[in-house]
């Protein structure tokens, strides 16, 4: 019956789609024949395919852009290593995300030890003896360092995974403290090439290693920069469930450490994650003061009673006052004290916020 | 193979500190130059150094941990055997007698790692 269909749309089966009235020549008649047009995708729009190009393009100019920057920051990183003669350890460090303090910490150790080897007044002996004390001194401030930073890489993987609107912001206001620490270290150390660099007796090379050294680390000040507003960006479209703000937990920190004097809270709120590390210090060099920082903490709920003991002893690090004190006597140990005491404020408060929002869900 | 810049004495523990961190940042560099690893992978081959590696270290604590730098990360296999070439080179100290301690220690995981590794460079050398 169908050999004389001729001309007809023989379309493949019912797959869905218009269905199509085709007239078809059948031997001497006609016959009508009903098939299904496939439903194939439809030809996108001029402006839409115009659009994808310019998209796709755009990403690839941010990925050749990327690309660029990380080989720029593999040369700069290659460079001070195998022209300026920079410590491969220095060299790795600026290689890491973090670990700013513990650098700072290792580079006080090597500028000691080098004051030490220069002195011409002490016997090898007891530059022995000297060298061993340095290392010591550092050694337990170098490994709290270390294992907070290890704690806090923790932590941030921990929100990472969460979808609570709470964790994402709390993930930010952590990532955005730490990068805002890592910035002051690497800016101390740029003040400080600045200040050597004004050295009349600098030899050329010396000088030219310097340099290059300050030009590193400023362009890894300004990554920092950049990356940190881009999480104030983030950080400020993330609302609760009822579509409100979530306050900032380092602020709220900051406020609380202030004591609630409208100058302090102002001082406070400008600058948290500076204001925060200052009462630290003051807090470790003053009998009593981790006692009271502590109870500001609880009053604000950033901190629950029954982890007081806890909080002043993670503070405090086992060290005696007058430790401290000698500590703070450099940037380094004062900046390290600093981080550790934000750190540790910031895991109490961030487990205080957790088990609240428990309650209330 | 021998770097002429270190010339290492037997107890010169820092010295040999240094060469371990200066091939790593090296061979880290030169992949990201390349472009055969990410951001990403090279800040985590450069932590896993420094926390392996650290100031204060014996030779035999720098051999023992240098040797974990590939245990995970491939990248990093030209660094172990140039660990193993100097060790066995500069420090005269035979990498066995180190599986021995960890035997009589009990610690049998990591004596079996380090013997495979032993014997893999002894292949290749």
């Amino acid at each position: 019956m169908l050999n004389g269909l001729a001309g007809a749309d023989l379309a493949p089966g019912a797959r869905g789609g218009q269905q199509v009235a085709k007239e078809a020549k059948i031997g001497v008649g006609k016959m009508t024949i009903e098939h299904k047009k496939s439903a194939v995708p439809t030809t996108p729009e001029p402006e839409a395919i115009q659009k994808a190009l310019e998209m796709k393009k755009v990403t690839e100019e941010l990925t050749r852009q990327k690309i660029e920057e990380v080989k720029k920051r593999a040369e700069d990183a290659g460079k001070l290593l195998k022209e300026y003669h920079i410590e491969p350890r220095v060299v790795l460090r600026l290689l890491t995300d973090g670990e700013a303090v513990v650098g700072a910490l290792e580079g006080q150790v090597q500028a000691e030890m080098e004051i030490l080897r220069a002195r011409g007044d002490l016997g090898a002996e007891q530059k022995q003896k000297l060298s061993i004390a340095i290392q010591e001194k550092y050694k337990k401030l170098i490994q709290y360092s270390e294992n907070r930073e290890e704690s806090t890489r923790g932590l941030i993987k921990k929100l990472e995974t969460s979808t609570k609107p709470e964790d994402k912001a709390l993930l930010l206001d952590i990532k955005s403290a730490r990068a805002q620490i890592e910035q002051s270290v690497h800016q101390e150390k740029v003040n400080q090439i600045k200040q050597l660099l004004k050295t009349p007796s600098l030899t050329p090379d010396i000088k030219t290693k310097y340099e290059k050294y300050q030009e590193v680390l400023e362009t890894k000040i300004t990554e920092i920069k950049n990356s940190n507003n881009e999480l104030k960006d983030k950080r400020d479209e993330i609302k609760d469930v009822d579509g409100k703000a979530i306050p900032n937990i380092v602020q709220e920190m900051a406020v609380a450490v202030s004591g609630g004097e409208v100058d302090a809270v102002k001082d406070a709120e400008a600058e948290p994650v500076r204001y925060i590390q200052e009462a630290i210090i003051n807090a470790l060099t003053t009998d009593g003061g981790t006692a009271k920082l502590a109870d500001n903490l609880v009053k604000a709920t950033l901190l629950n009673e029954a982890d007081k003991e806890g909080f002043i002893k993670d503070m405090e690090l086992g060290l005696k006052t007058e430790d401290i004190v000698k500590m703070t006597q450099n940037i380094a140990g004062k900046t390290a004290l600093g981080f550790l005491g934000l750190i540790s404020m910031l895991g109490y408060a961030a487990l205080q916020r957790r088990l609240q929002e428990n309650h209330a869900s | 193979m021998t770097d002429a810049k270190f010339n290492l004495d037997i107890n010169d523990q820092d010295g040999f500190r240094k060469f371990i961190e200066y091939e790593a940042a090296t061979t880290i560099i030169s992949l990201l130059e390349k472009g055969m690893i990410d951001q990403p992978k090279s800040e985590k081959l450069s932590q896993l150094t420094l926390d392996l590696i650290t100031p204060g270290m014996t030779v035999e604590e720098l051999y023992l941990n240098g040797v974990k730098l590939d245990d995970h990360d491939p990248e990093l296999a030209p660094v172990v055997y140039k660990i193993m070439k100097i060790y066995e080179e500069k420090f005269e100290k035979k990498a066995l007698s180190q599986v021995s301690a960890m035997v009589k220690n009990k610690q049998y995981a990591h004596a079996e790692d380090l013997v495979k590794k032993v014997l893999q460079f002894k292949m290749s050398n």
